[in-house]
């Protein structure tokens, strides 16, 4: 019995001449939170419709529960919450009844059903208000209600913050952790959201014009996100020479605005300000900083395109 | 199952489908209303046959149930109801299968006035005119010379069951134009189209009326009476069932490797 809930295994897939997707491989273990990162095309989305059986790869094969035969995926699939790009809502219903659509098609049984995700993400207080009224945090809110209907076992959730104010956001965020960890519940989103997606997954998995460029936990991110000093002063010309002179360093770059990012002596800054203050150099800014998971996957892709 | 019940549950929330039947019991009053006033001399024949004649069954079956097909069936691929079926493990078979049987009950459900009112007015002393040859008119008509008696009522609802069979088959190139361009506007549209010109078309020349005579257009609805011969009743009933079965798979061929979007 595999450990993984989905794997990929070299899902290409290819519109006419323009490949969407090329031989990207995953394994996604059951109660985790994966990150999906990637620009605007990356091949996210066509990623996810995929696993949904929305569309069909041009190749490659994908695996749920251990299974890829027809079959084994529609039932795999009976127990995936999704939302890709926009919910699935009926304007001209209330949040219960667009609810109750999606719980019959599931069929499921559970008379509570739609008040339990109703509470769940906070719509509990709609009552008959049409869902073409609601507010687009509230439409992406009942999205994620029907995506939890059944207590699925995978949830695909495409941008599920758009819209959100801050404390939607907040809330968005501490209900998928609790999925997963409460429910052990393998989740996998998407979001332009780079600080957002920091705090909330476990994994990540960086997409870049079809490919995936790396895999990594958390815990690796943070190592690998590299830490450094931020100096700014009167004189940066002088900082600079004091920097390769006395404290023989190069490991730093002077930023546009005359300020210096320092990578050597994070750990020794009392002996670095002395030095400094040894050489009259007037500090204005000292302080101690890390890239964002935006710096490192702009850094991982090249630039801003 | 599932996916028929939910179709239920949505329909009955919408206004759509009760706004169209609506439609077609005003019309179906309308177009027995025409029948009896050209029977009793207050209507003349012209006037009913030329406008009126938009409130026959034939006409209306058309329009409605191209509108029915398009607002209640294929807003769903624009709603994602469709996108949440695939992705909640539904087999693109079992929606084509579930969209049908939606379809056949809405079209019944269109026709079920017309069907009523031939029930009410047969075993009446009201007088219709058979002004135009349609399965309504006929009946209506025709049932002054009949006995009333439980025979009759089977004939009336055998004439009723074939004609809504023979529409539905017509209506049936809705389910593969919704499954082709997924937009209400373009099924409504193309369907409509559809009926009104094969119609026309299979009377352009003798080859085209041999090779439509195996498509319900081509099936004479003026023989839907109380004398149709059982030939006639089976040669109706297995063209449109071939023709039910070839747009299905049709439908099939072109949705199960489709995008959904």
């Amino acid at each position: 019995m595999t450990k993984y809930i989905l794997e990929a295994k070299n899902i290409s897939k290819a519109y006419n001449s323009f490949q969407a997707l090329e031989n990207v491989s995953i394994s996604l273990e059951k109660g985790k939170i994966y990150g999906l990162i990637g620009q605007n095309g990356a091949g996210k989305t066509t990623f996810m419709r995929i696993i949904t059986g929305l569309s069909f790869p041009t190749s490659g094969e994908l695996y749920l529960f251990g299974q890829s035969s027809p079959k084994a995926l529609l039932s795999g699939r009976k127990q995936m919450g999704s939302m890709i790009e926009n919910p699935s809502i009926l304007g001209h219903m209330s949040a219960k009844d667009n609810l109750r659509v999606h719980k019959t098609m599931k069929g499921i049984k559970d008379e509570n059903a739609e008040q339990r995700v109703l509470d769940i993400v906070g719509l509990a207080s709609t009552g008959k208000k049409k869902a073409k009224d609601f507010s687009l945090g509230m439409r992406q809110r009942l999205g994620i209600a029907i995506t939890l209907l059944g207590n699925p076992e995978i949830l695909m959730l495409d941008e599920p913050i758009n819209g959100l104010d801050p404390s939607g956001i907040a809330e968005v965020r501490q209900l998928i952790k609790e999925l997963a960890m409460k429910y052990q519940m393998t989740i996998l989103l998407s979001s332009h959201h780079l600080a957002e997606l920091h705090q909330t997954a476990d994994e990540f998995i960086i997409v870049n014009e079809g490919k995936i460029l790396k895999t990594l936990s958390h815990d690796k991110l943070d190592q690998q996100i590299d830490k450094h000093l931020l100096i700014a002063c009167n004189e940066p010309e002088k900082l600079q020479k004091v920097l390769r002179e006395s404290l023989h360093t190069e490991n730093f770059i002077l930023q546009p605005d005359q300020s210096i990012k320092l990578y050597d002596f994070t750990d020794k800054k009392e002996e670095l300000s002395k030095s400094l203050i040894e050489h009259d150099i007037i500090i204005t800014t000292f302080t101690t900083q890390e890239e964002t998971l935006e710096s490192y996957y702009l850094q991982l892709i090249g630039g801003v395109s | 199952m599932q996916l028929l019940k939910a179709d239920f549950f949505k329909l009955s929330r919408s206004i759509s489908p009760w706004a169209l039947f609506l439609l077609a019991l005003i019309s179906a009053i309308i177009f027995a209303a025409c029948s009896h006033y050209v029977a009793t001399d207050s209507l003349s024949i012209e006037t009913a046959s030329g406008s009126l004649s938009l409130f026959s069954e034939t006409q209306m079956m058309a329009l409605l149930g191209s509108i029915a097909a398009g607002i209640c069936l294929t807003t769903d691929f624009e709603n994602k109801i469709i996108e949440n079926a695939v992705s909640g493990g539904h087999s693109r078979n079992a929606i084509i299968i579930n969209k049908m049987i939606s379809f056949f009950i809405l079209i019944a459900l269109l026709y079920l006035p017309y069907a009523a009112i031939t029930l009410l007015f047969a075993f009446t002393d009201a007088a219709f005119s058979g002004f135009l040859p349609t399965p309504a008119l006929n009946i209506l008509s025709g049932a002054a010379e009949q006995i009333s008696t439980a025979g009759l009522f089977g004939k009336i609802l055998l004439i009723n069951g074939l004609s809504l069979f023979i529409f539905i088959s017509q209506l049936m190139v809705s389910i593969f134009f919704m499954f082709l361009f997924k937009k209400a506007v373009l099924v409504i549209t193309a369907t409509y189209m559809t009926s009104l010109i094969l119609g026309p078309v299979s009377s352009l020349n003798e080859t085209i009326h041999s090779v439509m005579a195996y498509t319900p257009y081509g099936i004479d609805l003026s023989q839907l009476t109380f004398h149709m011969s059982s030939k006639f009743i089976g040669e109706s009933f297995l063209i449109s069932f071939v023709f039910i079965l070839v747009f299905y798979l049709a439908s099939f061929l072109i949705f199960r490797k489709a995008e959904v979007k």
